[in-house]
């Protein structure tokens, strides 16, 4: 594995398809319908203060993953059982967004072939991305991302003629309750997932600003949501767009441009893979990571492939159709609860402590 | 089929990895290396042979109904 490191538009364009990656495959908003729109804008509002967290945390420890600096802060014991704690989060993760992919692919295009062979196509294709290190990811996903979001942009354009505004009314009609838990799940699924990053900061360039990297990739990230969002909204309706799915890919089956361009629904395909691929990378790269750091090895590469077979076998055993697969969104966000925002905000508050005591032991010699 | 394309994947990658990655690795490397690969391998086993494994998920929403209620 070479031990180059990601430059600032690299990890930026990374976090954009990390949180693009299997939202936009299963919807972003649940629940809420037309007034999706405005969990993505609240949700991405209520998530500045915690990516100015994850940055002060990248800032206070530079060129240190955040294994490493759990150990610092915690002590070894403490450390090491937090690191088992996030390995498993990103480990699981990789998991869910694999099955995701397959259940997809299985579902619209593929539904006689078995998830299995699928599952293990993309996990060798990630393995061996995440072999070439963290810079090689941060190319990849610096080329796809221009692909992918001009495709979203070209899809949005194209269904402009087939879109309805009475498919946006009425607007705000759901109960606060509802719209708060929508929020809540959109915070954490995809935004708060980005902690992933916090765990392979130890490969970002030390010049890289890690504030701009999460907060210009949030204001991506969420404008390529909301142009999604209306764009399924405005073709399918508020209640196909909640019964479907797969509800991008079936908006896309819709658009029409004249008479020679039609089913480009393979074009979405293509883009949810890219991303998938992107989002299981980092997530792995991660979880090897914390292996290494777990138990005191010099690299993370011999453990890829290990981490990558595990990832497969949870990902095939994670659920039994597609419909526990979509409701587990429900239960997801309190699960991943400590491990994005918690456990964070006192890695934080021990960093900014531990950072003062070294400053005054420095200046006392 | 499927148990076969369990073999057919697990088979030649360890080959491989042996060959070529834990050559020169210490033997704490190789160790781990195996036994992370033994889980996957017995899980993937028992999945090709529609043995019902639990799901980390069902864990996890038995958990948090248990605590939020959420059905309710």
């Amino acid at each position: 594995m070479k031990n180059e490191k990601a430059t600032f538009s690299q990890v930026m364009f990374s976090i954009v398809l990390f949180n693009f990656g299997s939202s936009v495959v299963i919807g972003i908003t649940g629940g809420v319908e037309q007034d999706g729109w405005f969990t993505i804008l609240l949700a991405s509002l209520l998530v500045i203060p915690l990516f100015l967290v994850y940055g002060r945390i990248i800032r206070l420890f530079p060129q240190k993953d955040l294994f490493q600096v759990l150990e610092l802060i915690f002590g070894k014991i403490a450390g090491k059982v937090l690191t088992v704690l996030y390995i498993w989060y990103a480990v699981y993760l990789s998991a869910l967004v694999l099955r995701n992919f397959s259940e997809f692919i299985q579902v619209s295009t593929m539904p006689e072939t078995p998830q299995l062979p699928i599952l293990i196509l993309m996990v060798l294709t990630t393995v061996y991305l995440v072999r070439s290190s963290m810079s090689s990811i941060g190319k990849w996903s610096l080329v796809m991302s221009a692909f992918v979001l001009a495709i979203v942009a070209l899809t949005f354009v194209a269904s402009i003629p087939d879109i309805r505004l009475e498919n946006f009314m009425p607007v705000l009609n759901h109960t606060p309750a509802k719209i708060a838990r929508s929020t809540f799940e959109v915070f954490s699924f995809p935004y708060t997932e980005t902690v992933i990053f916090l765990g392979l900061a130890g490969s970002f360039q030390k010049k890289a600003n890690p504030y701009k990297m999460f907060l210009y990739s949030l204001i991506i990230t969420t404008v390529t949501f909301l142009l999604v969002f209306i764009r399924n909204l405005s073709l399918l309706g508020a209640t196909i767009m909640s019964l479907n799915y797969f509800p991008s890919f079936s908006a896309a089956r819709i658009i029409q441009v004249g008479d020679f361009l039609a089913r480009i629904e393979s074009s979405i395909s293509t883009n949810f893979q890219f991303a998938g691929i992107v989002k299981t990378a980092c997530c792995l790269l991660a979880a090897s990571k914390g292996m290494a750091s777990l138990f005191d090895l010099d690299h993370c590469r011999p453990i890829v492939l290990p981490m990558g077979m595990l990832a497969l076998a949870l990902g095939a055993i994670a659920y039994k159709n597609t419909m526990d697969m979509i409701a587990f969104l429900a239960y997801y966000p309190y699960y991943a609860f400590p491990f994005q925002v918690a456990i964070p905000l006192a890695v934080w508050v021990g960093g900014e402590i531990y950072a003062k005591k070294h400053k005054h032991r420095e200046l006392s010699t | 089929m499927l148990t076969a394309i369990v073999l057919l994947l697990f088979v030649p990658a360890t080959l491989m990895e042996w060959l070529t990655v834990l050559k020169h690795s210490e033997k704490k490397v190789k160790v781990i290396h195996i036994a992370i690969m033994l889980i996957s391998f017995v899980l993937l086993i028992l999945y090709s042979l529609s043995v019902t494994v639990p799901s980390p998920s069902e864990g996890i929403t038995q958990v948090i109904e248990a605590i939020f209620h959420l059905e309710d």
